[in-house]
């Protein structure tokens, strides 16, 4: 009877490899540092073969790249060198305010983003499967990188470090379900203009400083009737001096209006906001930057993108807020850590201390009279 | 002299394996056609399958998954199940035809590189990852398809020199 011991044995073989399988999963799934250490070195002893491998198909890579993508990469360069020409007045207005944001940061005992150490990685290797989302970079643990470190580009946030070794980390890209970031969405204080509005009225100011003055209510106007009997004689009006107050700035008028968890749904979905503390506020266009709450390692000062849409989530008084992420997740050469510890963080301002920054006139008229 | 064989073969055997992730971490990482991801270690799995039978095949594709989980960062042991599985199911085939008819290794590798794709897919959906149950999976199971077809031949003399001396050999 071979047939019936053979199969048996086939059996068996089946059953110990999916019994294994499963066991590793699950101990993989609950977190093991014995299973860690075993991949972290692996990845370590096998860099270099990488790397060999990277340098000899390198030539390959270019010339897919450029069958592929050259049409787009082409008009890619096309708009982003009109952008180019037309962010170059903003950035002035830009870098002014990030000064300004910085002082304001030291004056309220708020380490300043510039401040916060950083290093440089370069991406050495894309995700390897259809559903990872994650790449590997050349910094690990050795450079100081922790696990749940931001990762950003010039742009803004792509994600945040996830399993590392001694000299490599992986970092897990904003659209993989497991990354969370706690996210605020800034939006006008008094929600009365959106940021269309904002941009336009900027535009209008010349692409930078939006200044405008308003009139004082005239208080010591009065108006006189005519006196009992002077039919013809007309109302008099006294008009006291008017006063023009200083000019504000409307782009400071931005604020954290909404408090949410930011995390993606898988490679190719969108990025999404949940747990949304108000949703009165949130507007298509609005930028939405890491809030930086006492247990994240992303300081408060990061931008993530802007809301693409929000619709109402089924069968939930909640919002669906989708983001567009300003980085290019998809086209990573080098991206930055930011080292960033709460624990180091100087302490919160005063109870005291104004919790929304007041609106600060970059440019100012003086009053007249 | 067994033994020395034995050893010599694992060592073939792990060349050909840190050959192929080396291409697979590298430049197939890179490269996406239609979205799908090109997973020649599936194809590497598959034909062992087929060359090692059903038995040797699931052991030899549950170490070259286990290898490959080893330098990426998803649950550790998914790629070795799903490969296991797949090389197990390509060596249930029949001997008789495949070694007489030579455009059915194409196929086979073809055909149990997109198994083990599939299979990937469904056990990392199975374990919390319902993201891998998407469009780029069939993209990939597509795309994986074709490349095995191309390569079938060369993985087969590749795995059939690794396995040289070692009475395991179908073909």
């Amino acid at each position: 009877m071979p047939l019936p011991i053979r199969g048996a044995s086939r059996g068996r073989v089946v059953f110990v490899l999916i019994l294994l399988s499963v066991t590793l999963i699950t101990v993989s799934v609950r977190g093991n540092s014995t299973l860690e250490g075993a991949r972290s070195t692996s990845r370590d002893w096998f860099s270099p073969v990488r790397d060999t491998f990277g340098k000899v198909f390198h030539p390959f890579e270019n010339v897919w790249h450029g069958v592929r993508d050259y049409d787009k990469l082409r008009q890619d360069y096309l708009a982003l060198k009109d952008q180019v020409s037309r962010n170059e007045g903003v950035s002035i207005e830009a870098e002014t305010q990030v000064k300004e944001l910085n002082e304001l940061r030291v004056q309220f005992g708020l380490l300043p983003c510039s401040a916060i150490p950083k290093k440089l990685a370069e991406v050495v290797g894309r995700p390897a499967t259809n559903y990872e989302s994650s790449v590997e970079i050349n910094k690990g643990e050795d450079d100081g990188l922790v696990t749940g470190m931001p990762a950003v580009t010039p742009a803004g946030l792509v994600g945040r470090v996830g399993q590392k070794s001694s000299t490599h980390a992986f970092v897990q890209l904003l659209y993989d379900p497991t990354v969370h970031f706690s996210v605020n969405i800034l939006g006008t204080a008094n929600a009365s203009k959106t940021p269309q509005e904002i941009l336009d009225a900027s535009a209008q100011a010349g692409g930078g400083i939006v200044t405008t003055t308003t009139t004082a209510p005239s208080e010591g106007s009065t108006t006189t009737a005519p006196a009992e009997g002077d039919s013809n004689a007309e109302p008099t009006t006294t008009v006291a001096p008017t006063t023009t107050v200083p000019a504000t700035t409307t782009t400071t008028a931005l604020v954290a209006t909404e408090l949410g968890d930011l995390h993606g749904n898988g490679r190719g979905k969108p990025i999404t906001i949940d747990f949304l503390r108000g949703v009165q506020n949130v507007r298509v266009g609005d930028p939405v930057v890491t809030a930086g709450n006492d247990s994240s390692l992303a300081p408060p000062c990061i931008p993530v993108g802007r809301v693409k849409s929000v619709s109402a989530k089924k069968g939930s008084s909640q919002l669906e807020v989708v983001v567009d992420p300003v980085a290019d997740i998809d086209r990573l050469g080098l991206v930055t850590i930011v080292l960033y510890n709460p624990a180091r963080r100087p302490p919160s301002p005063s109870p005291t201390a104004p919790t929304t920054l007041p609106a600060a006139p970059v440019t100012s008229s003086p009053p007249s009279t | 002299m067994l033994e020395s064989l034995a050893e010599s073969s694992l060592l073939r055997m792990t060349l050909v394996l840190l050959t192929v992730l080396g291409v697979q971490t590298s430049f197939l990482s890179e490269v996406r056609p239609f979205g799908g991801l090109v997973d020649i270690v599936a194809v590497l799995a598959a034909v062992t399958g087929l060359i090692a039978g059903p038995r040797r095949g699931a052991r030899a594709g549950f170490m070259f998954g286990i290898g490959f989980d080893l330098l990426i960062a998803t649950p550790f042991g998914i790629k070795g199940l799903a490969y296991g599985l797949a090389a197990f199911a390509v060596g249930l085939l029949p001997d008789e035809p495949i070694g007489n008819v030579r455009f059915l290794v194409p196929m086979i590798a073809a055909g149990g590189a997109a198994l083990a794709v599939l299979a990937e897919g469904v056990v990392a959906a199975i374990f919390g990852r319902g993201e891998a149950f998407s469009r780029d999976l069939f993209a990939a199971m597509i795309v994986t398809a074709a490349v095995g077809a191309l390569l079938g031949p060369v993985a087969k003399r590749a795995v059939r020199w690794a396995m040289m001396g070692a009475d395991r050999a179908r073909f």
